[in-house]
């Protein structure tokens, strides 16, 4: 026999009245206090589980309710007849400190288990899974968002040349129309980077950076890497799980949106994106090698991106989206150390991109030959190059609105396999008309040079450009002297 | 398993005025102010008996519980914290009592962790997918939010009586969905009266047994509120941007990084803190001075810097310590709010009589906290 003092609530008043319940250990109960007595079988009543120290409530078959701080001895009747074990269990669970410790412990074990290894590998299984349509439906969702800076001015002709050019060399045999669409754009800051669907993203300020063509090359192999492995659809699932994952761990989802709720998810999702340059990267060295590209041309091109857009955040590398610029170039420090920059070393070529500020590329600092193995075919009695296609240069709309004419001087050369490659400017009368006749000259066609043998080979050749605003001007390449 | 009987009582056994609760208008209050008694020794307090040590073992085991099922745990683990707190809450020597069923709201669960995880995944693929579930949101607000006040209501009980809130979901269609059209046509000088009309809202649909809640203050003690927290928001932005002013002319940084932005960010987002518990703070007296029950009345007495000081030491501590001090800051935030509000009982409580009605929906509550709705009721 079992007695316990509680509180009576008929749950029809809001009455509450101390009683005196009395467990018989044949199963009834019989409670009694102020005008209120009655008896009920145990089996009738329902018990609610222990929890800390709050009170406990029996739940009588009439809808009343009594209320009795009365741990200890409840928990002996429920006990005698065997009631109540599962809840005891977690009772128990929460009454030990050690325990607690235990779970502190278990809890940030899994979470970081679940967050370095469970959501990662998650990630990767479903994107795998993810068809290639869904792929090009994310990118162009994510290239809507880079079209008002989008670049589509002639600049991007031979821009899209030397990409192109970069990107044959690091996927030999891939077909044409495989190759990444390469999109360029004005974002202030020399970046480049991959979208889903087979997408790059350039940006004309970086080209502007490039001083070395297996610098592009570099930075291309490192997002052909993010192409590789998906990276933009893992990242789409591993968010989406961390945020479910997160909200289950904090309890409930409305914390997150609050000031301290999103601190660990940010955390959490710029330690994503740093384990996905470091794949993309370790993508870009093997690229690289097979391609016969030095490794550190990588380390080169970041160190440049880094002084020119000004980071400053390697000492703060666990809060940056990416590893630390120092980090990243160890991993290329193989290979033969980079030649020192040489006259027989190509040009810089990427000045010519730039349209709206000519002042970076000076006619002088290209005059001097770059570029060596052309052939003289005036000595050697052979065919020079004929033009097939002879684009117009674009007048620049201000220069034309204003009224200014020009010529600008330009040498170049034919491939042998027809193609224009180093436009250079050797002289010219104003700057602004510099990088639109550059763009014309790129993306001029002519039969190569050939010796008396038929050998094709590389000729270097000039042209004047003159912009006139009354008649069109005439073009006539020739062979250099 | 001892569950307590989650069904309300048959609505037959008793003879009260109970069959048409849904229609049943509150009785007018005589006119003008009830007299406020001015004996406070009549006043009662509420009472918190927590600790944090108790409730941090509850909240890391059960934690660790949901954690090890998959997060199947995880309503269960709801329920006991939430009965934790609500029965360690105690009122003229009895306690609160909290009785939802956890398969109710895990099933909840299980509709919007599906829902969100596909919003965020077919939404990136298809934009449409996205606004239509924004706009699905929208329109489901009142109805969520109907819903989960109910159920909250109907599973918290005092004295074996289950608090009742009446779904009114035209009332929730005028207060969600057409006010805040209000506020946009006005530029947002409707919004503290929205905010006084949303709490009137959730205040006055509650009842307990067949007592009615009443809620009846003044507006312009919500505009020198929120006019006040903006001021303090606008202060502590300024400052902001006078940084960013410094960068940009004092040391010619035209184009800041994350690190250099990082001040300016940190006081936005403290600027924001600030204002929006000034605000909770100077309106939670006026509030429930102007809550009744039926006669009954209660009276607050929070202090503004008290409470401010408050939670910014729990948002220190609960970033310092990863969020492990978070049981500790939930109870002493409680502790305090509690020892702001007393009961003053105009007359015998055991006159408030039962009423039968409907049970509340868990999806409702749980879509409800997704949403971030606090009433801080």
């Amino acid at each position: 026999m079992t007695t316990i003092q509680g509180l009576y609530s008929s749950g029809k008043w809001l009455i509450s009245i101390p009683v005196t319940v009395v467990f018989e250990d044949d199963g009834s109960v019989r409670f009694s206090g102020e005008g209120i007595s009655s008896q009920h079988r145990i089996e009738d009543i329902g018990i609610s589980d222990r929890l800390a120290e709050i009170p406990r409530y029996l739940y009588l078959p009439d809808g009343a309710t009594i209320e009795s701080p009365d741990n200890g001895s409840i928990d002996a009747v429920l006990n005698s007849r065997r009631r109540g074990r599962l809840q005891s269990v977690i009772h128990f669970l929460e009454t030990k400190s050690a325990i607690a410790a235990a779970a502190t412990s278990a809890i940030l074990l899994t979470v970081a288990g679940t967050l370095y290894f469970g959501l990662p590998g998650m990630a990767q299984k479903l994107a795998s899974r993810v068809p290639p349509e869904i792929d090009k439906q994310v990118g162009d969702q994510a290239l809507e968002a880079f079209r008002p800076y989008m670049d589509n001015s002639v600049a991007t002709i031979q821009a899209r040349r030397r990409v192109q050019t970069q990107l044959r060399r690091l996927l030999p045999g891939v077909s044409d129309v495989d190759l990444p669409r390469i999109i360029f754009c004005r974002l202030g800051t020399a970046n480049a980077f991959a979208l889903p669907g087979n997408n790059i993203v350039i940006s004309m300020e970086f080209l502007n950076l490039v001083k070395h063509e297996d610098e592009l090359a570099a930075v291309l192999a490192h997002e052909l890497g993010h192409l590789k492995y998906r990276h933009g659809i893992q990242n789409l699932f591993r968010n989406s799980l961390a945020l479910l994952f997160v909200a289950t761990l904090t309890g409930d989802l409305s914390s997150l949106s609050r000031f301290g709720g999103t601190i660990p998810l940010m955390l959490v999702q710029n330690g994503y994106s740093r384990s996905f340059e470091r794949e993309a990267d370790r993508h870009a060295l093997s690229a690289m090698i097979a391609a016969e590209i030095p490794p550190r041309r990588f380390s080169s091109i970041l160190a440049r991106m880094e002084k020119t857009n000004g980071n400053t955040f390697n000492a703060l590398s666990h809060v940056s989206t990416h590893p630390s610029v120092e980090e990243r170039a160890a991993l290329f420090d193989v290979g033969d150390p980079l030649p020192e920059p040489a006259p027989g070393v190509d040009p810089p070529p990427a000045s010519a991109a730039n349209a709206t500020s000519p002042r970076t590329y000076p006619a002088t600092r290209f005059s001097s030959r770059q570029n060596t193995h052309t052939t003289q075919l005036d000595a050697n009695g052979g065919v020079q190059p004929v033009p097939l296609a002879l684009t117009q240069p674009v007048y620049p709309p201000e220069l034309q609105a204003a009224g200014i004419e020009g010529e600008v001087n330009l040498s170049f050369i034919v491939e042998v396999d027809g193609s224009v490659s180093n436009p250079v400017v050797v002289s010219s009368n104003n700057e602004g008309f510099n990088a639109s006749a550059i763009a014309a000259v790129s993306s001029w066609r002519f039969f190569p040079g050939r010796l008396r043998d038929g050998k094709p080979v590389r000729v270097r050749m000039a042209v004047p450009i003159k912009f006139t605003t009354s008649e069109p001007p005439s073009i006539r390449p020739q062979p250099e002297k | 398993m001892d569950s307590p009987p989650h069904s309300a009582p048959d609505a037959s056994s008793e003879g009260g005025p109970s069959s048409d609760f849904l229609n049943e208008q509150p009785p007018q209050l005589p006119a003008g102010e009830p007299a406020v008694s001015p004996e406070v020794d009549a006043s009662v307090p509420f009472a918190f008996h927590g600790t944090a040590r108790e409730y941090f073992r509850i909240w890391i085991v059960n934690t660790l519980l949901s954690l090890l099922t998959c997060g199947i745990f995880f309503a269960w683990a709801k329920v006991r914290k939430r009965r934790y707190l609500r029965g360690s809450t105690e009122l003229l020597g009895n306690r609160f009592d909290y009785r939802a069923d956890p398969v109710r709201l895990l099933i909840g669960n299980l509709i919007v962790a599906l829902f969100f995880l596909g919003y965020g995944i077919f939404g990136a693929v298809y934009p449409p997918v996205r606004y239509g579930t924004i706009a699905l949101i929208i329109l489901c607000l009142p109805w969520i939010v109907v819903r989960s006040l109910a159920f909250n209501a109907h599973n918290t009980v005092y004295r074996g009586m289950r608090f009742r809130y009446k779904p009114s979901l035209a009332g929730a269609v005028g207060v969600y969905l057409l006010q805040p059209v209000v506020i946009v046509l006005t530029l947002g000088i409707y919004y503290p009266a929205w905010v006084r009309a949303r709490q009137k809202f959730a205040v006055e649909n509650h009842r307990l047994g067949d007592a009615y809640f009443r809620f009846d203050p003044p507006g312009s003690n919500f505009y020198a509120a929120y006019l006040l927290g903006g001021l303090i928001l606008g202060g502590i932005t300024a400052i902001g941007a006078f940084y960013l002013f410094g960068l940009r002319f004092g040391l010619k940084i035209t184009r800041p990084d994350l690190l250099q932005m990082l001040p300016y960010f940190a006081l936005s987002g403290l600027g924001l803190f600030i204002g929006r518990h000034f605000i909770f703070a100077s309106l939670f007296n006026h509030l429930w001075n102007h809550t009744h029950l039926d006669d009954h009345r209660f009276i607050a007495s929070m202090k503004v810097d008290r409470w401010l000081g408050l939670q910014l030491s729990n948002l220190g501590a609960i970033v310092l310590s990863c969020g492990l001090l978070y049981p500790w800051a939930v109870i002493r935030t409680l502790r305090y709010k509690a020892s702001c509000i007393r009961f003053q009982p105009a007359g015998p409580l055991e006159k408030i009589e039962y009423l039968a009605v409907s049970r509340g929906n868990a999806l409702g509550d749980t879509a409800a906290e997704f949403v971030g709705l606090d009433f801080g009721l």
